[in-house]
């Protein structure tokens, strides 16, 4: 048996009118006469040599193949098949393969009916037919094993069902950055945060992802685990969740602190109470906004709602893009924060926003222990 | 065993103007911190008729007595007096905790004003209990102080 390779157009098996019986001399005739017959017994599919070309995997766990790898490289068509031995999985190499068209005059490459090979392994040689079904999605593959060790074990064929390994090159979508409104909407209260806050002295250069990833540490430390990004003009806006927070800017403690209506006294404090039972019980709510630009900017008089800026969360993105991470952190870029607080005046109201707020940015930042957080990094 | 009416009359009277006015004490301080928003009325509409019908009574009573057309009773079994008396302070103390729990129950004036509507429920059927009882002392009276003077 012959495994040569030979030009494949010379290849061409005439496959339309022998009707021989199988033979188990795997000669390059009983090759031919093999495919023969496995060809008469279904209908035959005409598919570019290409089709057969690629991973294919056995679903079966239990058969002999485990998987075959074709590959055509000018004219030459091999085989690669990996078995199942008693332990683990065998490499039976890589071999040519023959490939069928339905005549003499076929172009292989564009109607290829049928692909063997002869893999010659020291206890046994094994005829491999290919064939692909009508969609061209599965490999019928038949294996026509013949021991050669004289261990008096019968011939067998087995025939399989292979499919095509898909390769997941999930296409990158394109990266499409929400906006920040910008100018930004008049805010309740600003505060810049100083340089020294977010570029450690030692540091040469540092990226606006850096400055993102110390500004989401400080945030994560005072339990804002929730925040989104936003694209402004040569930066990136960080927004908070909103949260409900005291007269004083202190945060409520959760579970009140993230829920957007006033709830019911939970614990009592005599204090609490007073004021639950005697006044209007006014929610205030707060959304911070960090600004990382190189660009200054005023704010717009655009007011904001309290349902805009609770969507600003779920709106922005759940992590700083590369394109605006590897900008670098030049002196020319500034951090400011901007507070948004909103107060309903009684439960049940519709919140609005405090312009100006009763404390100023830096008393919103430090009642939230975002700025001695920023304060105490590295 | 027998308790001087006039003492059992001022107990009760100073028992229901004490808690009457406390009751419209807190929410006079709520209507001023806006409490009920603009559910105020709503919540004096359900106020108001808890206690103001036996203090009118009580009130009318004690004018019948300046004036003195209602005949003096001495005495009334202690029983009746104490009966009046708990079930009094009862319903003030349920009235009370209506307004009182508020802040356990709800947050919002329509909240407050729910809660306020659902107690009806109880209350009612309670003020009638509790306006049966002091009717020994007062309409009870004044009936029989009626009878004397027409005789």
């Amino acid at each position: 048996m012959s495994t040569q390779a030979d030009p494949l157009k010379t290849r061409v098996a005439i496959v339309g009118h022998c009707r021989s019986s199988c033979v188990v001399r795997f000669s390059r005739g009983a090759q031919t006469v093999i495919v023969v017959f496995v060809l008469l017994l279904g209908s035959p599919v005409f598919a570019r040599l290409s089709d057969f070309v690629g991973l294919w995997r056995n679903p079966d766990q239990r058969g002999q193949l485990v998987s075959l790898r074709i590959r055509v490289d000018g004219n030459r068509l091999t085989v690669q098949a990996e078995v199942r031995c008693e332990s683990a999985k065998c490499d039976w190499g890589v071999v040519e393969a023959l490939a069928y068209g339905p005549d003499k005059s076929s172009v292989l490459s564009e109607s290829a009916q049928s692909v063997s090979a002869v893999f010659k392994q020291p206890d046994r040689e094994v005829l491999l037919i290919l064939s692909l079904d009508g969609q061209l999605r599965r490999l019928k593959a038949e294996l026509f094993t013949h021991f050669t060790d004289n261990s008096g074990r019968v011939d067998f064929v087995e025939s399989c069902s292979l499919e095509r390994e898909v390769m997941m090159k999930m296409a990158r979508p394109p990266e499409i950055i929400p906006q920040f409104p910008w100018p930004p909407p008049r805010a309740s209260a600003m505060a810049d945060i100083s340089r020294s806050f977010l570029v450690s002295p030692t540091v040469q250069k540092s990226s606006l992802a850096e400055i993102s990833a110390r500004l989401v540490t400080a945030l994560e430390q005072c339990g804002y685990v929730e925040k989104s990004f936003y694209a402004v003009p040569e930066g990136f806006a960080l927004a908070t969740q909103l949260e409900q927070i005291d007269a004083d800017g202190t945060s409520k403690p959760a579970p009140d602190r993230w829920s957007v209506k006033v709830n019911p006294l939970r614990v009592f404090s005599l204090t609490d109470y007073l004021k639950a039972l005697f006044t209007a019980n006014p929610g205030r709510y707060r959304v911070i906004v960090f600004v990382v630009t190189s660009h200054p900017f005023s704010q717009s008089d655009a007011s904001v709602s309290q349902q805009e800026a609770q969507s600003w969360l779920s709106s922005g993105l759940n992590t700083l893009p590369k394109s605006i991470g590897d900008l670098a952190f030049t002196s020319e870029y500034t951090c400011t924060a901007l507070v948004y607080e909103f107060e309903e005046p009684s439960s049940g109201n519709t919140p609005v926003i405090q312009v100006p707020s009763e404390l100023t940015g830096r008393d919103h930042l430090s009642k939230s222990g975002l700025w001695p957080a920023l304060e105490s990094q590295p | 065993m027998m308790l001087p009416m006039s003492a059992c009359k001022k107990r009760l009277t100073i028992l229901w103007f004490v808690g009457g006015g406390f009751l419209c004490f807190i929410v006079i301080v709520q209507t001023i911190f806006n409490h009920y928003g603009n559910r105020a009325s709503d919540a004096w509409g359900w106020l108001l008729p808890t206690f103001m019908p036996t203090l009118s009574l009580i009130a009318s009573v004690w004018s019948m007595d300046v004036l003195g057309k209602s005949a003096a009773i001495e005495s009334v079994d202690r029983f009746v007096f104490w009966l009046a008396f708990a079930l009094s302070l009862a319903y003030l103390l349920v009235v009370a905790m209506t307004i009182l729990l508020q802040p356990f129950v709800s947050s919002s004036a329509e909240g407050y004003i729910s809660v306020m509507n659902r107690s009806s429920l109880f209350l009612g059927p309670f003020q009638g209990v509790v306006g049966a009882s002091l009717g020994v002392f007062f309409v009870k009276k004044q009936s029989e102080g009626a009878d004397q003077n027409g005789r």
